[in-house]
């Protein structure tokens, strides 16, 4: 196989697999943290602030995933 | 060293010279925002606030030295309010004494007057007695020298008469 | 689609170091020779205008603030507060230097947006620097508060098995934090010119009637308002969003290391 046919196959199949878990454990988070602020209104800004951070550090592997991709289409492999 | 043109670092890589200028850029920013900017302004807050504490500490303090006086003043002025009672009281007890000495000393010196003026009627009746005794020994005399047609000696005429008006007067 | 995806341009090289590493080390680690390039001037850009900013936020100070006094001092009381809340009130020392990480790597990361100058934390050096500042203060508090062999120990626990696992873990602490912040910030930057690129062939390929020799005079019209919205997400929400949760994991890190005062009274009682 080509060597940009096999960098572009990688690429596309790091970022695809790499992008299902963040989005669904920052989905979850989203989702308990709706619950909470249903439960009790009047903590609301503190709960969405550690959401925005608890989703920051959780899309952390999804940004590995995303930097290897560009890796691989820019920079290439020797 | 030279100028390059039209060379470029990879994506993704660590170069040392560009950390270390990382590292000086952040170490003078530190600096100069910690003594231009974040030493100033922490002491204005904490004086601003030490200020203010201050006002509410003398504020607190003033009012509570202010209920203490009152609660004191109030003491006094029920005290005071007891006293003059008191002074009412004894004084009209004063009174009450005074007038009942008073009153007695008046009956006292009423009686005494009646007493004093019973005596004098006494008097006054004793003398009249008398002076009726001898006018009537007197017109007794005249009378009786007229009836009699003589005269008897005053002596005689007086004895006479006294044991008439004593055998009447009883 | 015209699009390349570089690094930092290199403006000065030492050619001495350059031929000395040249093929040795590999590409990750960069050429030792590359002395200044974009992301020097743009970390020294962005020194000077934040200097610039506080000369102007702390002038005229007074007991009865204007208006500016009282936005620097709310700021700053955010600041003091988010200080409080994470580290304790024992810790505030440390506000100076988190409000100037936190300032640094947002500047840092909007300064690519004007087109002049690279992000400077679009460079893994720049984050990694960082990132090691904070790992060398929570060892160094480490070892002041317990002494070396007791933060040589302290590796060991709770069971001496996962002494591997930590030693990994003390290791990928500033690694996770680095790569975090330039993933987010490079990636956000390649997605913006990946835009720009696809617009504008899709401006040019709407006018796909016209004759070949015409089309390469269409401007890209659609670059014109579409990417200021996205811009608004990747560059300035993710710039501090990741700027915070930086200046925050940073905080809770070294708050870790450096306990109470008072529990050691307590113990000691």
């Amino acid at each position: 196989m080509d060597v940009n046919a096999a960098r572009a196959l990688g690429a596309a199949i790091c970022m695809g697999i790499g992008s299902i878990a963040p989005a669904i454990g920052e989905g979850l988070a989203v989702c308990k943290t709706l619950e909470s602020m249903a439960r009790q209104p009047e903590i609301a800004g503190d709960l969405r602030t550690t959401m925005i951070l608890g989703c920051a550090v959780t899309e952390t592997t999804g940004i590995y995933s995303l930097v290897v991709a560009l890796l691989l289409i820019f920079i290439g492999v020797n | 060293m030279s100028v390059v043109m039209d060379a470029f670092e990879s994506f993704v890589g660590v170069n040392v010279w560009t950390m270390l200028f990382a590292w000086c850029n952040l170490l003078i920013l530190y600096l100069f925002l910690k003594k231009i900017l974040f030493k100033p302004m922490k002491n204005m807050i904490d004086s601003r606030q030490k200020e203010i504490d201050d006002m509410y500490k003398n504020a607190s303090d003033a009012e509570t030295d202010a209920n203490a006086m009152k609660v004191s003043y109030e003491e006094k002025l029920s005290h005071a309010n007891e006293e003059s009672e008191e002074i009412l009281k004894t004084a009209l007890r004063r009174a009450q004494l005074k007038e009942e000495e008073i009153i007695r000393e008046a009956q006292l010196e009423a009686s005494r007057i009646h007493e004093r003026a019973q005596e004098e009627i006494e008097l006054e009746k004793k003398h009249a007695l008398s002076e009726v005794k001898n006018e009537v020994s007197e017109m007794a005399i005249s009378i009786a020298g007229a009836v009699i047609g003589r005269e008897v000696s005053e002596k005689e005429h007086a004895e006479f008469i006294d044991s008439f008006i004593d055998s009447i007067g009883e | 689609m015209e699009l390349e995806v570089n690094g930092p341009k290199v403006f000065v090289r030492i050619d001495e170091l350059y031929q000395m590493f040249a093929g040795t080390i590999a590409d990750i680690f960069g050429n030792f020779g590359n002395l200044i390039t974009q992301t020097t001037v743009s970390l020294f850009v962005v020194t000077a205008l934040l200097m610039v900013l506080g000369y102007i936020a702390s002038r005229k100070i007074e007991k009865r603030p204007g208006g500016l006094q009282v936005l620097v001092e709310k700021v700053l009381n955010m600041l003091y507060d988010l200080v409080e809340q994470t580290m304790g009130k024992h810790n505030l020392k440390f506000a100076p230097y988190i409000g100037t990480l936190f300032v640094s790597c947002m500047f840092g990361s909007l300064i690519g947006t004007t087109m002049i100058f690279r992000s400077t934390t679009a460079d893994l050096s720049v984050t990694l620097a960082y990132a090691l500042v904070t790992s060398v203060m929570v060892w160094y508090h480490n070892i002041k508060a317990n002494g070396f062999i007791g933060w040589l120990k302290g590796f060991t626990e709770p069971i001496v098995v996962m002494t591997p696992m930590n030693l990994i873990s003390e290791v990928a602490q500033p690694v996770a934090m680095a790569f975090r912040h330039f993933g987010n910030v490079a990636g956000g930057g390649v997605l913006t010119s990946l835009i720009y690129a696809a617009l504008a062939v899709a401006s040019k390929a709407i006018f796909s009637w016209l004759p070949a020799y015409l089309i390469t005079f269409v401007p890209p019209f659609l670059q014109v308002g579409i990417p200021a919205f996205l811009s608004l997400y990747f560059d300035f929400f993710s710039a501090f969003v990741q700027a915070f949760v930086f200046c925050l994991l940073t905080m809770v890190y070294v708050a870790g290391a450096c306990p109470p005062p008072a529990e050691e009274d307590n113990a000691n009682i």
